[in-house]
């Protein structure tokens, strides 16, 4: 017990609070001989979680936090005690407390306590109105503090699931936008191709209509001549080549027509339904038009195409603009390989183009062999990547064998490899299904 | 007059035959057709070159080209005259054909008006 506070000071303390309200004034003078009185500055921890603890406290002036970390439980000023659980079930310290201003404290020990209880048992009443007291106290404001956290959270919530439509809507724009370019870039890509074409084009059609018009032309004039003469033989002569012409003007005409009906189907965007095709005749026809092409772009140009399609090649339903820009896609870029190792000035060289069709399994097979450049070898695996090119800028879109992989594996449910060896060949197979 | 004509179109035959039929007929003219470069080279090397006086010949061919038979021909047969014939009458072709030792250009459709000029101011 410290020396200045004298006992009549603590039994008037002890005396405001609750607990000993009623303790009869022998009793209270007991207690407060074995009391020890401590002051704790502000701030100054009296009491940590955790901590064994056989003593109470009672505040005699100032006021205590009774806190759990930083979570704060309650404040409680003078003539309030706490601690009094640990003593009361001999368990830790469930929560800490700090002194919030200057306070002086009075410390009962256990067994001085117990003695009191002993001396006088109605004082169990008081302690259980006290700690029902604190409990609701308590209660109450962890109750306040769960309300206040749960519409934090859901402030948090509502918050996030904004931000988070906010971010779909931007994400939604963003696919659209993306979506929008790809529509744009395989329309690019589709007029690159029609572009290359468009010189193979004009020859093809040029070749027929001069024979339409060399044709016709000669027709009228040996008409003329089949009015002048008397010769009989010779009348049969411009007859027949007569009748010859016009099947000529007649084939010519419809060469011609086929042309340019391949032209349009290859810029149209694809028609919804997949049309029985003869797979030969396609490789034929784009054959013919990625030569014409290349020779127009490039009077150098020269090359050994040898063609062996397989007369077995049903029909096939397939989109024929797609499956042809598929075809005048590995036509040109087998040329451009060959044109390029033609540049080389390598001796002996013979550029060669070779397209074999075949049946395999009851799927159409269909091989594009040149002896061109060759691709590398960590190359190989790339380029049916979108963007990939080895053309220098300008000569390629990259999206050309990327848009070709898509047409046959995801329109035709086919498949395209390629094998090729640096400076030696390229090889690429096309496997479409009949069925 | 022998003349070799090279094309790959075979219908340029009969067109030309048809064309040229009344010198054909009265013995002025002589046609030869060949449908590729190759083929062009073959006849040349095994009929007696001498015999033919010129050869008009397509550029833009399946295997060799028009220029490789132009090649081929100034390198070996240099008293042979040879006509270029194309559907692309741009200044490259025009000047390469020129560069390479042709005696002419023609631009397809023929005028066979200006062919027949052509081809009897050789005699």
């Amino acid at each position: 017990m410290e020396e200045n506070i004298s006992i009549d000071f603590l039994i008037k303390v002890l005396r405001k609070v609750f607990l000993f309200q009623n303790l009869p004034d022998h009793l209270v003078k007991k207690l407060s001989e074995s009391i020890l009185i401590k002051d704790f500055a502000s701030n100054a921890v009296i009491i940590n979680k955790g901590d064994e603890g056989n003593t109470m406290f009672v505040i005699i002036s100032g006021k205590v936090k009774i806190h759990d970390g930083k979570e704060q439980v309650a404040e409680i000023s003078e003539g309030n005690f706490f601690g009094e659980m640990s003593l009361l079930d001999d368990e830790p310290r469930s929560m800490s407390v700090t002194a919030v201003e200057k306070t002086s404290v009075a410390i009962i020990h256990r067994n001085d306590f117990f003695n009191v209880l002993n001396d006088f048992p109605a004082i169990s009443k008081n302690i259980i109105t006290q700690l029902t007291r604190q409990l609701r106290t308590q209660n109450t404001v962890l109750i306040e503090q769960l309300r206040s956290r749960e519409k934090e959270l859901n402030d948090l919530v509502d918050k996030r699931t904004a931000e988070l439509a906010t971010r779909n809507s931007q994400l939604t724009h963003a696919l659209e936008d993306l979506q929008r370019s790809q529509q744009q870039l395989i329309q690019q890509e589709k007029l690159a191709s029609l572009g290359q074409l468009t010189a193979g084009i004009a020859h093809e059609i040029k070749n027929p209509l001069n024979f339409v018009n060399n044709f016709s032309q000669l027709s009228l004039e040996i008409l003329e001549e089949l009015k002048e003469t008397t010769d009989e033989t010779e009348k049969n002569e411009i007859l027949n080549d007569i009748k010859s012409n016009l099947e000529k003007i007649n084939n010519h005409g419809k060469r011609a027509d086929s042309i340019v009906k391949n032209m349009l189907n290859h810029s149209r965007t694809r028609n919804d339904e997949k049309q029985p095709t003869d797979l030969n005749k396609l490789c034929d026809e784009f054959l013919n038009l990625a030569y014409n092409g290349m020779f127009a772009n490039n009077p150098d140009f020269s090359c050994f195409i040898s063609a062996n399609y397989s007369p077995d090649i049903p029909k096939v339903k397939v989109f024929s603009q797609d499956i042809s820009r598929v075809l005048i896609n590995l036509f040109n870029n087998s040329m451009y390989a060959v044109n390029k190792r033609k540049k080389t000035g390598e001796l002996s060289y013979k550029p060669s183009v070779e397209v074999n069709t075949s049946i395999l399994n009851s799927d159409v097979v269909i091989e594009i062999i040149d002896n061109g450049t060759g691709i590398p070898k960590e190359m190989v695996d790339k380029i049916f990547e979108p963007f990939f090119t080895t053309k220098p800028a300008g000569e390629g879109t990259g999206l050309g064998l990327s848009l070709s992989y898509d047409i046959i594996t995801q329109s035709h449910n086919g498949k395209i490899s390629v094998e090729s060896e640096l400076g030696k060949f390229t090889k690429f197979t096309i496997i479409i299904p009949t069925t | 007059m022998k003349v070799l004509i090279v094309d790959d179109e075979l219908d340029v035959e009969q067109l030309y035959r048809q064309r040229f039929r009344k010198e054909i007929k009265a013995g002025e003219l002589n046609m030869m057709f060949a449908f590729s470069a190759n083929q062009a080279m073959e006849f040349i090397a095994q009929l007696a070159p001498m015999d033919i006086v010129l050869v008009l010949s397509d550029i833009n061919m399946p295997g060799l080209t028009g220029f490789d038979l132009l090649k081929f021909i100034r390198e070996k047969y240099s008293h042979l005259k040879v006509v270029m014939v194309s559907a692309y009458g741009d200044p490259d072709n025009m000047n390469k054909a020129s560069s390479l030792g042709a005696s002419g250009f023609l631009v397809k459709p023929i005028d066979f008006t200006i062919l027949k000029e052509k081809i009897f101011n050789l005699k």
